[in-house]
């Protein structure tokens, strides 16, 4: 929800965490700057688009998939200190998408990038070093075998759990959880991209740069001549071959995918380069390649054609909203007649959470960089902190093992969430932050508040 | 959190305060002893008599309403503090001022919020670095400066009208359960963010004099009518506003989990709505009405 926004504030709070234990996050001391990397801008109002395998067949998500996006979307099910500063899964894995823009003070060198060996979430798997690695997207994730940037786990499983337990400290997760999370991640597909026909080759649609890129990338390599772009990211299987390999960036990684990559930056294991431009340089410069400006350019262009997709951005508004959150309560269908307290608990928690950080998209009357629609605003705060109210009422009975009570309670809402809320929602919409009028102002003027925060330093 | 390094106020300020309602009670047994009496007294009268709301709350509504004036005084009064201080060029005096401003503040959000929105956003408006408390906040904890004298005036001029406003304006019971309610919801929303009081590390004095101007309201107004018509749920929703009062008995913010704060804010609203309909008051809606 709102996770660019969100991810800003998390950072705020990090960084306080890590840098100075009285700063929280601006002190009265000298650390009153905010972080690089935060975003309090327009663009954190798009997010990545994400497209399921099981709806782009023309079907819909399974039970196990929205309950796979529901735990990754919560912060119940990893360790206290990502529990506490509402961190999960999808702070660095937007919408199943990479966040480029994930900065953690101590923790990253650079925005994009994250150190999942650092002292902040599991001081038991703290090693010493600052190696960051870059945050990956999970698009097609199920065709991207071997799992990690040196590639050192065959299995999804395996990796979703050592994720969860040891790099951020959770509890144990129930084998039903781990099966959703995998089924969920396992139903993100790439992007639909018009340059590319069957095979991974290029379709009449690319341009004259990218089909000269396209020889280039088949090119044997003059001091190697076994070696090419394409002898390990193989056309024809996701421009991939489930290998690790050694390009001169330290250690042996493995061949990422060049699918949607437009949208992956920063490239490179530990996200060292910010563009296609730099990457292509690397390979010339450590494979000696000899490559002419018209060939890099070239190179790039291909790169920018096979690495393109299909709306890879939605704005987030109301109705994106909404599916999101129905679909996260839509568990509650299977797991209240089930009487699975463990689903229903992680429903509430989760579904409750959302709601109310919907909320605050709707500007209270305190909020005065918003003008007009009071009366809409209003009752979309009010209509959201009902529903709120009532998933709680639904928790409340069935952790008491008044699963009769807790239906009934669910099926009020899903009735309030068919019609009458999206109306009331959409009525608002206008004044809200989802506005970029709105949330520029509202946005100018905290930062005007945190400036005035930071003049005359003692 | 930096509220440390001014002495931790809230504590301090707890033990001084005549009228913060944990302490408030017990420690004048004579006033809350009285008022509860009488409320008991009137309560069971009215219920045999005419069966349905009783005057008991319209009662407690006037007994609320001298610890509100009591509040807004207070606030006034550190208010002048604050702009004294800060044209004498008393930093640390001027940051004490306000934070302490901010204790009667804070627990009149019970009526501000309903009442008197308009005062409620001239006085607390966020984010905003133009009026009220948080323009001069950043300034003052942010930027270490006393030069706001503009602000202060303006914020003196509102609470002000405050003061005089709460004397006579018009309170009841079913406004007051809704400020209740809403200010219960409000306390458990996201401080992830570092929360209302950012610069100055004051948010969870905040959020304290938050569930203390609940209880105030609560045992003052609906307690023992609640109690008289369903032990249980008195007793209930006794035990929930305890249970949030050591959620926030914490040394600072980090310290205070945000989702077991989250569902003990929620289940009090859940229980203050069972107790509107035993005390035949409407369901407290989460928002007020626009006006």
């Amino acid at each position: 929800m709102r996770r660019g926004t969100i991810c800003a504030i998390i950072l705020l709070l990090l960084s306080a965490l890590l840098h100075d234990a009285n700063a929280f996050p601006l002190s009265s001391g000298d650390h009153t700057v905010l972080p690089p990397g935060t975003e309090l801008n327009e663009e954190s109002l798009d997010r990545p688009r994400e497209v399921f395998r099981s709806e782009a067949v023309g079907g819909a998500k399974s039970y196990l998939v929205n309950l796979g996006d529901l735990a990754f979307n919560s912060n119940d099910i990893l360790g206290d200190p990502a529990r506490r500063a509402g961190m999960s899964c999808g702070t660095c894995h937007v919408n199943g998408a990479g966040n480029g823009r994930l900065y953690v003070p101590g923790m990253s060198t650079r925005p994009g990038n994250f150190d999942t060996t650092g002292p902040l979430f599991n001081p038991k798997a703290h090693n010493g070093a600052r190696d960051p690695v870059r945050i990956p997207s999970l698009r097609g994730a199920r065709f991207l075998a071997p799992y990690g940037n040196d590639g050192r786990t065959s299995s999804l499983r395996d990796f979703v759990r050592n994720v969860i337990v040891n790099e951020f400290a959770g509890p144990e997760p129930s084998p039903a959880i781990l099966d959703a999370l995998v089924a969920y991640i396992e139903d993100i597909d790439f992007l639909p991209n018009l340059n590319l026909a069957t095979g991974g080759r290029l379709t009449a649609r690319a341009g004259a740069a990218a089909r000269r890129g396209e020889v280039l990338f088949s090119k044997p390599f003059p001091q190697d001549p076994q070696l090419s772009c394409a002898a390990c990211h193989i056309r024809s299987s996701g421009f991939v071959d489930h290998r690790q390999h050694s390009v001169g960036s330290g250690g042996l990684f493995k061949t990422p995918t060049l699918l949607n990559a437009n949208f992956n930056a920063p490239y490179f294991h530990d996200g060292r380069y910010d563009s296609y431009d730099q990457v292509v340089a690397h390979f010339d410069r450590a494979f000696e390649l000899g490559l002419s400006l018209q060939d890099r350019a070239d190179l790039v262009a291909y790169l920018a054609a096979i690495g393109d997709g299909l709306q890879p951005y939605e704005r987030d508004g109301v109705t994106a909203q909404l599916k999101e959150i129905n679909d996260f309560a839509s568990v509650l269908n299977i797991a209240i007649p089930a009487d699975d307290t463990a689903v229903i608990a992680l429903a509430v928690h989760t579904v409750g959470r959302e709601l109310r950080e919907l909320v605050e998209q709707f500007p209270s009357l305190k909020d005065t960089t918003v003008e007009g629609g009071s009366a809409e605003r209003l009752n979309a705060r009010k209509e959201l902190k009902n529903l709120v109210l009532m998933v709680r009422r639904i928790g409340v009975a069935a952790a008491a093992g008044h699963f009769d009570e807790a239906a009934a309670e669910y099926q009020n809402y899903r009735k309030l969430t068919f019609a009458a809320v999206p109306i009331v929602l959409k009525t608002a919409e206008p004044w809200s932050l989802f506005n970029p009028a709105v949330h520029n102002a509202h946005f100018a003027e905290l930062r005007q508040l945190l400036q005035s925060a930071q003049k005359l330093p003692r | 959190m930096n509220f440390m390094h001014h002495g931790n106020p809230s504590t301090t300020d707890r033990l001084q305060s005549p009228l913060v309602c944990s302490s408030g009670l017990s420690r004048h047994p004579l006033i809350g002893l009285t008022s509860l009496l009488t409320v008991a007294v009137v309560g069971i009268g009215l219920v045999a008599a005419e069966p349905g709301r009783a005057a008991s709350l319209d009662e407690g509504v006037e007994h609320y309403r001298a610890y509100l004036i009591a509040d807004v005084d207070r606030t006034l009064t550190s208010a002048k503090r604050l702009r004294d201080s800060a044209a004498a060029g008393d930093l640390a005096g001027a940051k004490q001022a306000w934070i302490e401003a901010r204790i009667g503040w804070e627990r009149s959000e019970v009526f501000t919020t309903g009442f008197v929105p308009e005062l409620d956003r001239d006085i607390d408006a966020w984010p905003n670095g133009v009026v009220g408390f948080h323009a001069i906040e950043a300034r003052l904890f942010g930027a270490n400066q006393t030069g706001f004298a503009n602000e202060v005036n303006g914020l003196l001029l509102r609470l002000a009208e405050l003061s005089t406003t709460v004397r006579d304006i018009k309170l009841t019971a079913q406004g007051l359960l809704n400020g209740v309610v809403r200010l219960a919801y409000e306390v458990g929303e996201s401080k992830v963010d570092g929360g209302e009081s950012r610069v100055s590390g004051t948010s969870l004095n905040d959020m304290r004099n938050n569930v203390d101007g609940i209880e105030l309201a609560y045992r003052t107004i609906f307690a023992s009518e609640v109690d008289a018509r369903d032990r249980q749920l008195g007793a209930g929703l006794q035990r929930s506003i305890d249970e949030l009062k050591t959620m926030v008995d914490r040394p600072d913010l980090r310290h205070v989990d945000p989702d077991q704060l989250r569902a003990a804010t929620e289940e009090l609203v859940l229980k203050l709505q069972s107790a509107a309909s035993l005390l035949q008051l409407e369901k407290p809606t989460l928002e007020a009405s626009a006006r």
